[in-house]
């Protein structure tokens, strides 16, 4: 009686099986070929000998992954391929790219469509490839990429060339043959195009920017001719030039620092000893 | 934006761009503007944003600083930064001036602004700076400090500055040995400060401060030995700067002067390239124009009324001309009398002809004006009896004259109808003479008038300064 009650179960469990891959089959004659309702009978007939609740259900699963997949909208299917022809870096079949992740786009026209217009991939009329931004494939081609643009490029726009670019970039900056700054947003490359034309010590230049230049840029056409040296730089006829178009062009003054009460100054107003409470040690002197 | 502007041709700008790369990265290379704050934050420092941007303002002329923000891929206060350093330090020039966003694109494309400074003024303003590199001020500065430096590392080899620095602890301040005097202390031995009365400490300013400057020989040498490899270095460093000022010396200069003058070159310079807008600078130039243009108008003004005065004067003195002949004509006795007493009166007084006439071509044009005979009549009566009255009057007038002297009295019996007519001349004198008078009084007023309204001018030009002036402190406070 026990074993009669545990082939009823059996039975019972055989016939949902069924049910579920019927159901699975007749949703996949709508969307592809009838090349792929060949493999379909025959997995079914392999597997009922086996018996095995397990293997059942993983290929369940896979199937409705797959099935998941082609479902989509096309905008995510389209990711996915690109995605997938970003990792690869290689020219890829329609074949090739429903192997890796399960799109179909031979059953699937609006994607194969959209996707030969995508920007970001490039169709030879038989295999699909990754299209970057800038051509760029190793370090040389990215220093001659960033000469180009004197006035600066945007780090984001690199950084999809090759899988290596961030590293490079920062090599280029390391050598000194690119500048890499950021404005707290993100990072942009200038070229420097003008290395190992001089070299300076950094004490040099402590002391060079050390030295205060005078306001008034008189005294410094003064200082050169006391050299020997011909000052390259008029003032004078600047500032006539200037009036005459009415414009004040006078450096400004400094400001004076106040002169502190030292213990020298005399104080008048010392029936006013309030006024000098700030002071300390003339306070203690007095 | 047009990054190069009108280039003169005269002039070679190479060799200063490559003086201007070398002096951004022999001293500017490893400048950095971060503060403490944002260091933390910062995913990499900002090494090299000296010469990046002295790279770029060598590719360009007088630059708007935002555009330039833009261009560089930086943020505006990032750049002001910067900017402001290098005006410090004088390698660049900088000019603000209050425009509008139209036209602050238009002026950054060397175009001027389209709208007159009337449209302007309703348009809020902003405060926008230009800058510029001035190569002749690079020059100078960048040689006057290498002298300094190397006078400065001469000196401390002769041992020129022996004069001992001495600095507070606490209040910072520094003294030298000159200050002895003020820095003894009664209490102990060592120096102290005249603010806090702290304790003084002896400074070493020198360069290689790690020696003891009281060492023994071996120790003075080999600082000695330390200066004289510096001094070489420093030689050895320099060269190529020095050389490629030595070879932009005998160059001429290129100058791009202030950048008013900048931009009317650009201006003139893109009108002759078939700039879109041709009208433009012009109109520019007449709203530059405009201030003087009202008070010559005024003064047009005035001397147009001037003549429509006389004009008026003039065409009475015309009429009165006219009217003589019919009179003469119809009145054939009055005129016999005036004709004698007219001749009498030119032999007398050359200027009582000219009023006679006046009197009667005032008493023709009211006969002229009434066509009717019975007017006439009318008006003949009371001609007769006003000539009765005067007769009358100037009948008593001799006899007051006879009394006072006698022999013009005899004269006076003699030619009677003469004294009478003589009489009446004397009163159309007067009246001329009041007359004048009332066109003088006429013609002052409007003189003065004038005059008054030149000085309004005047002091609107000056309160137009004053205001001028005080944008110029808003925009310095501003900026």
């Amino acid at each position: 009686m026990a074993l009669k009650e545990q082939l009823d179960k059996f039975n019972k469990q055989q016939v949902k099986c069924q049910s579920t891959l019927s159901s699975i089959a007749s949703s996949r004659e709508r969307t592809s070929s009838s090349r792929q309702n060949v493999p379909l009978p025959a997995a079914i007939t392999q597997k009922k000998p086996d018996a095995a609740p397990v293997k059942f259900s993983s290929d369940t699963e896979r199937l409705q992954n797959i099935n998941n997949i082609r479902k989509a909208p096309v905008g995510a299917q389209i990711k996915r391929v690109i995605d997938l022809l970003y990792e690869r870096r290689l020219a890829l079949t329609p074949e090739q790219i429903n192997e890796w992740c399960h799109v179909d786009m031979h059953a699937n026209k609006a994607v194969f469509d959209s996707l030969r217009k995508n920007p970001k991939a490039h169709y030879d009329g038989r295999r699909f490839s990754y299209k970057a931004t800038h051509d760029v494939n190793d370090k040389n081609q990215l220093l001659s990429l960033v000469r180009k643009y004197l006035d600066g490029i945007a780090v984001v726009d690199l950084k999809d060339a090759y899988p290596n670019v961030m590293e490079d970039l920062k090599a280029l900056s390391a050598s000194g043959d690119i500048y890499l700054l950021s404005n707290s947003q993100e990072d942009i490359a200038y070229p420097n195009d003008f290395k190992c034309e001089i070299k300076v010590d950094d004490e040099f230049k402590a002391l060079f920017r050390d030295i205060n230049i005078p306001n008034d840029m008189l005294d410094v056409e003064k200082e050169l001719l006391k050299i020997g040296l011909k000052p390259a730089t008029n003032t004078a006829e600047r500032r006539a030039a200037a009036q005459t178009h009415g414009i004040s062009n006078k450096p400004k003054d400094k400001k004076k620092k106040k002169q502190e009460i030292s213990k020298r100054t005399k104080l008048t107003n010392a029936h006013l000893p309030e006024l000098f409470q700030n002071l300390n040690g003339s306070s203690s002197r007095n | 934006m047009e990054k190069s502007g009108p280039v003169q041709k005269a002039v070679v700008l190479q060799p200063f761009v490559k003086l201007v790369r070398l002096v951004a990265r022999a001293f500017y290379d490893d400048y950095t503007t971060k503060s403490d704050n944002q260091q933390k934050s910062a995913r990499s420092d900002n090494r090299g944003i000296a010469a990046v941007v002295l790279d770029a303002l060598a590719r360009r002329q007088w630059v708007r600083e935002e555009d330039l923000a833009k261009d560089l891929q930086l943020h505006a206060k990032q750049l002001r930064k910067i900017i402001r350093l290098f005006e410090e330090e004088k390698l660049i020039m900088r000019d603000h001036r209050k425009e509008t966003a139209k036209g602050a694109k238009m002026y950054s494309a060397a175009v001027a602004a389209t709208t007159d400074g009337r449209a302007e003024d309703k348009v809020k303003l902003h405060t926008h700076s230009y800058c510029c590199l001035d190569y002749a001020q690079i020059c100078d500065v960048v040689r006057f400090r290498l002298h300094r430096m190397k006078k400065r590392l001469k000196d401390e080899l002769e041992d020129k500055n022996t004069v001992q620095e001495y600095g507070c602890p606490n209040c910072q301040r520094k003294y030298n040995a000159l200050d002895a005097l003020r820095l003894i202390s009664m209490v102990d031995d060592s120096f102290h400060c005249e603010n806090c009365n702290g304790e003084l400490v002896v400074e070493c300013n020198k360069l290689t401060s790690e020696e003891v400057v009281d060492g023994d020989d071996n120790a003075r040498r080999r600082r000695r030995e330390n200066l004289k490899n510096m001094l070489q270095k420093l030689e050895v460093q320099m060269k190529p700067l020095m050389d490629q000022l030595n070879r932009v010396k005998d160059l001429p200069i290129p100058e791009f002067g202030s950048f008013l003058a900048w931009e009317a070159r650009a201006a003139m310079a893109a009108r002759e390239n078939g700039d879109l807008n041709p009208n433009d600078p012009l109109r520019s130039q007449g709203g530059y124009g405009s201030t003087p243009m009202p008070f010559l108008g005024e003064t047009k003004v005035e001397v147009n009324l001037g003549d429509g005065n006389e004009d008026v004067k003039s065409k009475g003195g015309d009429s009165s001309l006219k009217v003589l002949p019919p009179w003469m004509i119809k009145e054939g006795m009055n005129l016999t009398e005036e004709q004698r007493g007219e001749m009498r009166q030119e032999a007398k007084v050359d200027g009582g002809a000219g009023a006679a006439a006046k009197l009667s071509d005032d008493k023709k044009s009211a006969i002229g004006n009434g066509d009717e005979k019975d007017l006439k009549d009318e008006y003949l009566k009371a001609y007769y009896a006003e000539l009765m009255k005067q007769q009358e009057l100037a009948a008593r007038r001799n006899q007051q004259e006879s009394a006072g002297e006698p022999t013009s009295g005899i004269q006076s019996g003699t030619v009677y109808s003469g004294r009478q007519v003589s009489m009446k001349a004397k009163r159309e004198e007067d009246e001329d003479e009041d007359e004048e008078e009332v066109e003088w009084e006429e013609k002052a007023p409007v003189t003065a008038n004038g005059n008054y309204k030149v000085d309004l001018n005047v002091e609107a030009e000056a309160s137009g300064g004053e205001e001028e002036e005080e944008e110029d402190d808003v925009d310095w406070e501003e900026g």
